[in-house]
């Protein structure tokens, strides 16, 4: 501080105190001042300070001061701001102010200081605010998907829990301890039990099977069918089961092992199905006993009747022989009746006979070309066929099937037959096809006759023994055709059936033959 | 015309001062600036003076509430021409520049029209903004402040120069300073030991 004993004391005092006013003022203003500003401010109001030239500010606090500076630290603890550089002209007037100025700069490191870490602090905080906004935002999105899943999945749920309670199966939940976990109301349904009547899997088999070895059975398969890991797969076997209520079921079930050991076990209540099958094997059975029988009867039955039948026609034609200058023209056409009579039912008995006859005797079946067959057949009305002028067409696509071809050739004799009988005036035209239908080959034999009235039932009826559409004065025949037809395609495991669009309009008809391959 | 004795409030202190002075007010947030504001138009108005206000965020309806609360009407001043307001652009950087020579003038005009106008004395208060760093003629600012104080001692229109504190760089601040007489410092009035007489600064300059 200057001497009171300075000659110019009472000048350097106004002096001194304006220096003074002046460092107090800048701290006031350095304290609304923004950091960056802080610096320039103070180099400004130094640089007025009596004895100094210029001022500098050096960051680097270590560097020294040159020749006639004075460095004032800008320095608080640990931390410091650099240096400021007083270039001074005159060393006597600016001394005095040295401890005034290292006081400020002391003061200006301290507001510097605090402006650095309010500025850290700031920065931290908006650092945090980002990370907590950042994390919010991620959190927003993971619950909004995690209650998209939820959601989902409660649906989910939904539906399995909707489809196990519906469902006609019996489902039941085996939990790793042997107790049952769950059980769907078709089990109830099926077996008469809820989950209170057979808490545990023990229990249960012992109320299901009542019997020990029975029981034993049962649950060594029901453990080997345990699958692991689950696939699709259909009960093969069955078991006889005890129901509530005393009556024993016949159920199928397939059990899974699911990812934590817990067991599924869905059950199908087949006690009808077996039943029905089982009557259905017995009605069949009585069915093939009655149909041996019906045949032996019809073959036994024509072949004695044609004897009687033989011996009315021959002693007929004797006794008009040796009465022939006797009889009367009356009496003359009697016998010819007798006779026409007798032989017609000579040909109806034949034709039963025949018709007995298929599949009676058991014969091989091979592979057989169709193409062939047909054409054998064709060949074998070709004085008909030239009679009639008829165009038979026979495609190359016939198949070779497994079958007789005896058989099968006579189905072509008989259809191809029927369309050179049932003709208009037009000559025939007999179209014969074949297309492949999955595994059954489709053969049709179209023509241009004189089709069959439709919506009569005519289709079907005409596959009736010794059924005819026309009186046999218009076309001859005896009505069996299409029945020994029928007979030969059933046995060959096919089908046949006719198909017109009116009278006039020609016939369609169809077999099919299954498609095995040769 | 000369310096009356006029002796006026500044509204931020009990104390008065000589009508005519000319005073820096460096703020360092918008409350301040306004809270500055208002006293000033409050007091001058309050004691019949005439007042000009130059500021762009000037909130009327808070004004007018402020000044009725201290007895004041608003609309009344307004439409006698005792408060007048502008915008700084409009009166400090019309067409685009910053002509020391016709704000000198205008203010000039301003006391004289106070005067005559039977008004016993006039003031003002304006914000510099921070445009004046960049428009045209800015680098008169100085010169500008320093004619103002010589302009005073002849129209003593007690003058307020605002400066916000975090829009001009520190060296502008302190060069701010040291044209102004009396600082307005945290509510207070003080007469500022960085003052240079601006006969001095024009010289400088020159």
């Amino acid at each position: 501080m200057p001497g009171a004993d300075n000659p110019d004391s009472n000048a350097f005092q106004a002096l001194d105190n304006r220096v003074l006013g002046q460092l107090l003022l800048m701290q006031s203003v350095i304290a609304i001042l923004p950091e960056g500003a802080v610096i320039p401010f103070v180099l400004e109001g130094f640089a007025d300070l009596p004895g100094v030239a210029t001022v500098a500010f050096d960051p680097d606090p270590n560097r020294v001061a040159g020749q006639g500076s004075v460095a004032f630290s800008l320095s608080m603890g640990g931390s410091t701001s650099g240096n400021l550089l007083v270039d001074v002209v005159e060393s006597a007037t600016f001394a005095p102010y040295c401890d005034y100025l290292r006081n400020f700069c002391f003061m200006v490191a301290v507001i510097l200081e605090e402006r650095r870490l309010r500025r850290l602090t700031a920065q931290h905080q908006e650092q945090l605010e980002d990370l907590v906004a950042e994390r919010t935002r991620r959190l927003t999105v993971e619950v909004e998907a995690h209650q998209q899943a939820v959601l989902a999945l409660s649906q989910r749920d939904l539906v399995f829990h909707r489809l196990v309670q519906a469902i006609p199966h019996g489902i039941v939940l085996i939990n790793t301890d042997g107790s049952v976990g769950y059980l769907n109301p078709a089990f109830t349904h099926i077996l008469g039990y809820t989950l209170a009547d057979i808490p545990d899997s023990d229990l249960w088999w012992r109320k299901a099977c009542p019997d020990p070895l029975y029981r034993q059975m049962v649950m060594d398969s029901w453990q080997r069918a345990v699958i692991d890991p689950p696939e699709f797969r259909q009960a093969d076997e069955t078991f006889t089961v005890r129901h509530q209520d005393g009556s024993d079921r016949i159920i199928a079930f397939v059990a899974v092992q699911l990812p934590d050991q817990r067991v599924l076990v869905t059950l199908d209540d087949v006690t009808e199905r077996k039943r029905a099958a089982e009557d259905l094997r017995d009605k069949n059975a009585a069915l093939e006993r009655s149909n041996a029988e019906l045949e032996a009867f019809s073959y036994a039955a024509s072949h004695d009747l044609r004897e009687p039948l033989r011996n009315i026609k021959s002693f007929t034609t004797l006794l008009a022989r040796r009465l022939d200058d006797r009889l009367q023209d009356e009496e003359r056409e009697i016998v010819i009746i007798i006779t026409d009579a007798a032989a017609r039912m000579d040909a109806l008995v034949r034709d039963l006979l025949d018709l007995s006859l298929v599949g009676r005797i058991e014969k091989p079946m091979v592979p057989v070309s169709l193409h062939n067959v047909a054409m054998s057949a064709m060949n074998s009305l070709r004085i008909q066929i030239e009679t009639a002028g008829a165009i038979v067409a026979i495609h190359s696509n016939l198949p070779t099937v497994i079958g007789n071809s005896d058989e099968l050739c006579r189905v072509f004799v008989n259809l191809i037959g029927n369309a050179l009988k049932y003709r208009r005036d037009a000559p025939p035209e007999i179209d014969i096809d074949c297309q492949a239908d999955g595994e059954i080959w489709l053969i049709q034999i179209r023509d241009n006759g004189i089709g069959i009235e439709t919506g009569l039932g005519y289709e079907e009826r005409i596959f009736g023994l010794f059924q005819r559409l026309h009186h046999r004065n218009e076309y001859s025949g005896t009505g069996i055709g299409l029945p020994i037809c029928r007979k030969i395609i059933t046995r060959h495991g096919g089908r046949i059936w006719i198909e017109s669009e009116g009278v006039g309009r020609g016939l369609r008809c169809c077999f099919t033959l299954p498609a095995i391959t040769v | 015309m000369t310096r009356d004795a006029v002796p006026v409030s500044l509204g931020f202190t009990a104390q008065t001062f000589p009508a005519g002075v000319h005073i820096c007010h460096i703020f360092g947030s918008e409350s301040e600036r306004i809270q500055a504001l208002e006293h000033f138009v409050r007091s001058g108005l309050k004691a019949g003076e005439r007042t000009a206000c130059f500021s762009d965020r000037l909130d009327h309806d808070h004004l007018s509430c402020y000044l009725a609360d201290n007895g004041v009407s608003h609309r009344d001043c307004v439409e006698s021409g005792a408060l007048l307001t502008d915008s700084p652009r409009e009166v400090y950087f019309q067409d685009q520049r910053f002509d020391p020579d016709r704000i000198v003038e205008t203010v000039r005009r301003f006391h004289l029209d106070s005067v005559a106008q039977g008004y016993p004395a006039a003031r003002v208060i304006g914000e510099m903004t921070a445009e004046i760093q960049t428009i045209s003629g800015g680098d008169r600012l100085m010169e500008y402040e320093s004619r103002i104080s010589l302009l005073l001692t002849d129209h003593p229109v007690t003058a307020v120069c605002q400066y916000d504190a975090t829009a001009f760089d520190g060296a502008t601040i302190m060069q701010v300073l040291k044209v102004h007489p009396l600082m307005v410092i945290r509510g207070a009035v003080i007469h500022n030991p960085f003052f240079i007489a601006p006969e001095e600064i024009l010289a400088r300059r020159r």
